[in-house]
């Protein structure tokens, strides 16, 4: 694509955000809205700004549940999904089960793990880890089977051991799908962590929107919706930045 | 070179007919899993000595969904109600975006990225939002179901919108065709793995939206009664309130595949 084109395509977008919080203020100023209807961004900020270190410990709380449950998540994954590839028996006998758990809220187990490990970090980011773990095996377990066998069969005839050809064959023509699954495993790690929260935590940002809606506080809770939003973002920006260091050989389109 | 065809036919004629049906040679190892999961179950509880409370034997997380099963019914078809309705409206809200976006593209470089922002805060964020503006009846969690299901359908819809070959499009266009006739003859018939992959995904996040909303505030529905029984600390019951949602959300995934699959022969 040429430059004209790309910036008559990325151009919305980046005005998208800016655009949009403009008019919902100019409305919200305009028509006289009360805050306690539909705060204006405006007021959203300075809400943000006058309680950081709650709304900074909330944020942090969240993503150290998520970002835990996270890797952990993607480690046992990986394993998984090279343990399947390894062993064909294993792959038929659970594989069907990882893929029906992509179709069924077990978010709702949450409840459970809350009941089982109490209120603090541990469950929730025992919840971020399993709602990572399942799609994380099942796609290194895709990208691995996607290895041509000519490509394996040659490093063999040159003598590489089964560990050599994972790691220098099979593990990186993988990485796409994984980090497919790193970013899917990410926003559901989140989400686990903020419903996670709803089962009587005291603090993140769960908490927040929690309170926020018991309390009819717009302000706080519109603050907790942004700050969602932007720890979504962050997280996003992070694994892609990963991405792009790890897997650089890839073509990005 | 024809003493080694006789030799093997024979074997190869016996292996197939020793070899196991394909159904059961695909349906042992999962069933094994079960087993052995279930096995695994049982021995924790009796080795551990494990109460009910921590984890209840499966022939009583059973027995309870038997029991309250009129209970447990009512609170699915809550559940099964919002997403499905949640659902139907958003794919018609998709599909019907999807195709004002291909016709008036200035009006997709506008309005998509709004989209694209407002859906890039997790669904759940806004699930406080939607009791407080609609209340914790249904009404709340149809909307939000909504809304996600549409992203979803939007954003494969216009991918499979695209897809058509310009070459075709030119070609009909060159045969006196209007965009509308493009749109109903060619663009959307060639949409249409897409757009059913997206519903299918669709589906799942909807039954899992209506799940986790109704676990935030609800007055009744599958997510209600998991958070219910968690609060008043009754474990068999939240243990058979997750097996109902995890047993209806398996039953409409594997119905929406099953008529993708019909629907879409030609992909």
């Amino acid at each position: 694509m040429d430059a004209p084109a790309v910036r008559a395509r990325l151009l919305p977008q980046l005005l998208a955000l800016p655009a949009l919080l403009l008019l919902w203020e100019a409305s919200v100023r305009g028509l006289a809205v009360s805050p306690d209807k539909l705060p204006a961004p405006s007021t959203v900020l300075a809400t943000i700004w006058a309680a950081h270190t709650i709304f900074a410990q909330a944020v942090g709380t969240t993503l150290y549940e998520a970002v835990l449950g996270l890797v952990a998540g993607t480690l046992f994954g990986v394993a998984s999904g090279v343990l399947f590839s390894r062993f064909r028996l294993l792959e038929r006998m659970f594989l069907p089960y990882f893929v029906a758990s992509q179709a069924v809220p077990i978010i709702a187990f949450g409840a459970i793990i809350i009941l089982w490990f109490g209120n603090g970090v541990v469950s929730k980011a025992l919840i971020a880890f399993y709602l990572s773990f399942f799609p994380v095996a099942v796609n290194t377990l895709v990208g691995i089977h996607g290895v041509p066998a000519e490509q394996v069969g040659l490093l063999r005839t040159f003598g590489a051991s089964p560990l050599t050809i994972l790691l220098r064959l099979q593990l990186p023509a993988a990485l796409p799908a994984i980090f497919t699954a790193v970013r899917l495993g990410a926003s559901l790690a989140l989400v686990g962590a903020i419903v996670g929260e709803w089962f009587g935590a005291t603090r993140g940002l769960g908490v927040v929107l929690l309170t926020a809606m018991y309390e009819y506080r717009m302000t706080y809770l519109w603050a907790g919706i942004l700050l969602t939003g932007l720890t979504g973002v962050a997280l996003f920006v992070v694994i892609a930045a990963l991405q792009r260091r790890i897997a650089w050989w890839q073509v990005e389109t | 070179m024809s003493d080694a065809t006789v030799t093997t036919t024979p074997t190869r004629v016996a292996m197939q007919r020793r070899a196991t049906p394909r159904w059961l040679a695909s349906f042992w190892p999962p069933a094994l899993a079960a087993l052995l999961i279930f096995a695994a179950w049982e021995g924790a509880i009796w080795w551990f000595h494990l109460p009910n409370f921590v984890l209840p034997h499966p022939a009583e997380i059973v027995g309870v969904a038997v029991q309250n099963h009129e209970q447990l019914a009512a609170d699915t078809a809550v559940t099964v109600v919002e997403s499905l309705s949640g659902y139907v409206l958003g794919s018609i809200m998709g599909l019907v975006v999807a195709i004002i976006f291909v016709l008036i593209p200035r009006l997709e470089h506008v309005l998509l990225p709004v989209y694209v922002v407002v859906n890039s805060v997790p669904m759940i964020a806004y699930g406080p939002l939607a009791i407080i503006y609609l209340g914790i009846g249904s009404a709340s969690k149809i909307v939000l179901v909504t809304i996600a299901v549409s992203y979803t359908v939007l954003i494969n819809a216009l991918a499979g919108l695209r897809s058509t070959d310009p070459r075709a499009i030119d070609l009909l266009r060159t045969f006196g065709a209007t965009r509308g006739t493009v749109l109903v003859k060619l663009r959307l018939p060639a949409a249409m793995p897409a757009i059913f992959s997206g519903l299918r995904v669709a589906v799942v996040h909807a039954m899992i939206l209506a799940v986790v909303l109704e676990m935030l505030g609800a007055n009744a529905g599958l997510g209600w009664a998991v958070y219910k029984s968690t609060q008043m600390m009754s474990f068999v019951e939240a243990w058979s309130a997750v097996a109902a949602s995890v047993l209806a959300s398996l039953v409409i995934y594997l119905v929406v595949s099953w008529v993708a699959r019909r629907f879409v022969w030609w992909s």
